[in-house]
């Protein structure tokens, strides 16, 4: 991919994810908030894959596009009271999260100015899924079990929660 | 032999009531009979161990110069070590005959005198705690042991003249005899901690070495402090003007109490503490000035308030008043000898007239008013000798024993002061007229309330053999003393030889004599009306009466500064250290709101506040990361 | 010019600024977690990044966002479990309602 090319790839990729970000943040309605997440959800799985990642984009649109937007979706049509009112609006700290959060970009860009290594080569793999299996099921083992242990329990837990206690 | 086990194992003598006290404290409470042959059989051990202790003084030649000592460390703080022990000089083995013969008789007498009471066990546990506390005073080593056991005997007549603690009178009284007499130990503690500062020891010899040395270089300033403060504690201890209202009203107590606590022993401990610290207070003469007279005006006094006293035992307590301020009189006129000799005799003989008292109140149903009593000689006959007996002795008539000890005192008054020799003389006089109308009141004339004087009756063997026993003691204690040489034994500085002062003996029986005539006059004879004479001197007699109005005196200060205080302190209190917390909890307050706020539960503002925080920290990296870029010439 | 380290690190702190604001600003409970959802992915696309430009050897990035993904996951999960049943308990999905904490 020729260089002009990336950079416009980058750039239209930029603008739907920040795009759809701020429309997430910043819509009154929360069922367009969780459209809005989804598609930008699908925007940093394509950038995933730009980056040579692209087992890891496809378990974002798997997980975030599919399975975390499906959950997002369902708690919106479960908690919803209802039509008439904005489903999403601010509080009363929009001004000073806003300026927080541009306090934020500022410092960060200043920490982007140290970054000298750019394009300096890195590692692409030509099996990502492959390495990646190798990887986990080899020396990161130990995290790959705690981390089913850790979707079981969130699931369980996820389940109690959900249920309640038993209404005497 | 014998002498000798009772000289090593003197520290049984105070042991042996202690343990009787603990076995009947905690065990045989409630068998008052089986409390009772406890506290006698231990009481007599003692008592033939201080017989022991006394034969050797007698037989190993210990004297006051070089005294029997064996000490055991008590405890330390820091660099003061403080032991516990004996030391047996003449004076010790005095008082321990004393303390232990009079304790014993007591408790023998109390044994039909508390019969049927429900507290018999108790009383008896009293009595042996207050027993084991006396001896061990007598026998301590240094000031520290003193005032322990000074504090515990405190604590014995605290809980026996509160003994009928059912009675609202009696609770007073204990408390009244504590709190006056604390005023008095505060004085003494104050005085031992001085002592404890300045000369780095209590201990008595170790005392007696030093205090000679530190007047001769240092002067007497200093130590004038420390001995009238240490003599504050036995103006409190043996009721001296000013803080003997105590001990009137500490005949709230059973009668025995009266005898073995109030007249006999405990009482005369300030007596014993002045004599034991002699080695310091005749150093200083400004001291010796001050007993003295303080001694004389309590004696007069206290023998001018029980002129027109009615209830008996009143009458014995400001007579032991008045006995005891003798004995500071004789002290401050520098005449140990004297002064013990007249501790000894008063104990016996006060003890027996308080016995007597009691078995008189005894048989007339607890009645305490000496005009209301009357003719008694012929259905008591047993105790009106021994009343007899008493009332001569105290009013020092030959050969009893009050004569010699208080012929003593009065020649050796007569030597210092002739002001206070006729103080004491005085106090002689009124002495044998007041003990010589209680005894006619009550004994002579006709029975005034019949009912009463039908149901009266002679005690019981119980009662009787300790009254016969002490009316012995008071025949024969003093002559038989004098002729011993008592003051070869019992002194202070070179052994006092004085033969009898035939001019001073001589006007003090006379005195006692004319006294005793003129009580008859007047209570027997009737040949003066006693209460023509009463409305004769009227303001003198309401005064009298009145015990001077010493009590609504301090009602009246204690009204006026205690409660003035009290205001105040309340004012203080309510708007100044009230305000400080108020201010204190006020400010806590206002900064509490000014920073609630931040805990207003929004998660949000919570997690912003995080945010912020990682932020300030990543502008600092950043700041730090360019410094440090800057120094390694632009490259990581 | 080059698409490098430093735009895509930009992109992300954007992101997560974003998500930020999302997480500070919003009343509702699951905008809440929405705004986390965003902050969670700008650090995975910093993951991602990092191993593709930054000089090593293997997808230890690659493995690390995969590992951040699936707490994520979990993370979501038990929040909208949270979400529901704070609705049904208190009837209220407003944030700035669940002040119970206050002091």
């Amino acid at each position: 991919m020729s260089e002009l090319a990336s950079l416009v790839v980058f750039c239209l990729l930029a603008m739907v994810i920040l795009g759809t970000a701020l429309g997430v943040v910043l819509s009154n309605n929360l069922v367009h908030s969780a459209l809005l997440m989804t598609a930008c959800f699908i925007g940093v799985g394509i950038m995933y894959i730009t980056l040579e990642a692209d087992f890891l984009g496809a378990v974002e649109f798997m997980t975030y596009s599919g399975g975390v937007a499906v959950l997002i979706v369902m708690g919106v049509m479960l908690t919803n009271k209802g039509e008439g009112v904005p489903s999403n609006p601010f509080n009363g700290r929009k001004i000073w999260a806003a300026a927080l959060s541009g306090t934020f970009i500022a410092v960060m860009g200043l920490v982007s100015t140290f970054v000298t290594s750019s394009n300096q080569g890195g590692f692409v793999s030509e099996d990502t899924l492959g390495d990646l299996a190798d990887m986990m099921l080899n020396s990161y083992i130990l995290p790959f079990e705690i981390a089913a242990v850790l979707l079981l329990a969130a699931l369980l837990g996820a389940i109690i929660l959900a249920k309640g206690d038993e209404e005497s | 032999m014998f002498n000798e086990f009772a000289l090593e194992h003197a520290w049984l003598i105070p042991l042996l009531p202690a343990i009787s006290f603990v076995i009947i404290g905690m065990v045989t409470r409630s068998y008052g009979k089986l409390s009772a042959v406890i506290a006698v059989s231990m009481s007599t051990i003692s008592f033939l161990l201080a017989v022991g202790v006394t034969l050797a003084v007698v037989a190993g030649n210990i004297t006051v110069d070089a005294p029997f000592v064996q000490k055991l460390s008590w405890f330390h703080i820091g660099s003061v070590n403080i032991s516990m022990g004996v030391l047996i000089d003449p004076l010790t083995a005095m008082m321990l005959m004393v303390v232990t013969t009079v304790s014993l008789l007591v408790q023998i007498y109390s044994c039909g005198y508390m019969e049927g009471d429900p507290g018999y066990g108790r009383f008896f546990a009293f009595l042996s705690l207050f027993a084991g506390s006396m001896l061990g005073l007598v026998l301590a080593v240094n000031f520290l042991q003193m005032y322990f056991f000074w504090e515990l005997v405190g604590l014995c007549s605290y809980l026996l003249i509160g003994f009928y603690y059912y009675k609202i009178s009696a609770r007073e009284a204990a408390k009244k005899a504590f709190m006056t007499t604390r005023v008095g130990d505060f004085g003494l503690l104050l005085g031992i901690l001085l002592l404890q500062l300045t000369f780095g020891t209590l201990d008595f010899m170790e005392l007696q070495q030093l205090v000679p040395i530190y007047v001769m270089h240092g002067g007497a300033g200093f130590l004038i402090i420390i001995a009238l403060l240490l003599f504050v504690g036995p103006i409190g201890k043996s009721g001296q003007f000013p803080l003997h209202v105590w001990l009137p009203d500490a005949m709230e107590g059973p009668t025995p109490v009266s005898a073995l606590i109030h007249a006999a022993t405990m009482v005369v401990a300030g007596v014993y503490l002045v004599g034991r610290a002699f080695f310091l207070f005749s150093q200083l003469p400004a001291v010796m000035t001050v007993i003295a007279w303080l001694g004389g005006f309590t004696a007069i006094f206290a023998a001018s308030i029980a002129i027109t006293q009615r209830p008996i035992k009143r009458i014995l307590a400001y007579s032991t008043i008045s006995q005891l301020g003798y004995m500071m009189l004789a002290l401050g006129v520098g005449s140990l000898t004297s002064s013990f000799f007249h501790l000894m005799t008063h104990a016996f003989f006060k003890a027996m007239l308080f016995l007597s008292a009691g078995a008189v109140m005894h048989a007339m149903a607890e009645e305490a008013d000496i005009f209301k009593m009357g003719g008694l000689r012929k259905k008591m006959p047993v105790t009106f000798a021994a009343m007899t007996i008493g009332v001569l002795a105290i009013s020092g008539i030959p050969p009893f024993a009050g004569f010699f000890s208080k012929d003593e005192i009065l020649a050796a008054a007569a030597q210092v002061s002739p002001a206070l020799y006729i103080l004491a003389t005085i106090t002689a006089f009124m002495t044998a007229f007041y003990m010589a109308r209680l005894l006619f009141v009550a004994f002579m004339g006709q029975p005034a309330n019949q009912e009463a004087y039908d149901h009266a009756h002679e005690v019981g063997w119980f009662m009787r053999v300790p009254l016969i026993v002490l009316s012995v003691l008071s025949v024969v204690s003093g002559i038989w003393a004098h002729m011993a040489g008592f003051g070869d034994w019992v002194r202070f500085g070179a052994p006092a030889h004085e033969g009898m002062n035939l001019m001073i003996a001589g006007t003090s029986t006379l005195l006692a004599v004319i006294a005793l005539a003129l009580a008859w006059k007047v209570y027997v004879a009737k040949s003066w009306d006693a209460d023509a004479l009463a409305k004769k001197w009227g303001v003198l007699y309401q005064l009298s009466f009145h015990k001077f109005y010493i009590d609504e005196i301090y009602a009246a200060l204690i009204k006026v500064f205690v409660d003035g205080i009290a205001k105040v302190l309340y004012w203080i209190d309510v708007h100044i250290v009230d305000g400080i917390v108020n201010a204190l909890g006020g400010l806590v307050r206002a900064v509490s709101e000014m920073l609630s706020p931040a805990e207003n539960g929004q998660v949000q503002s919570y997690a912003g506040v995080y945010l912020f925080g990682v932020i300030v920290l990543l502008a600092y990296g950043v700041y730090y990361a360019s410094k440090l870029m800057a120094l390694l010439g632009g490259a990581f | 010019m080059s698409i490098g380290l430093t735009h895509y690190l930009l992109l992300a702190a954007m992101l997560f600024a974003i998500g930020m604001f999302g997480v500070l600003s919003k009343r509702n409970i699951i905008a809440v977690l929405m705004g986390i959802e965003l902050m969670l992915n700008a650090v995975n696309i910093n993951l991602v990044a990092f191993n593709r430009f930054m000089p090593v050897h293997d997808l230890t990035g690659q493995l690390m966002a995969l590992f951040a993904i699936v707490v994520g996951v979990a993370e979501v999960a038990i929040g909208i479990a949270l979400a529901f049943r704070i609705y049904r308990d208190r009837n209220t999905i407003n944030v700035d309602e669940l002040n119970r904490m206050k002091g």
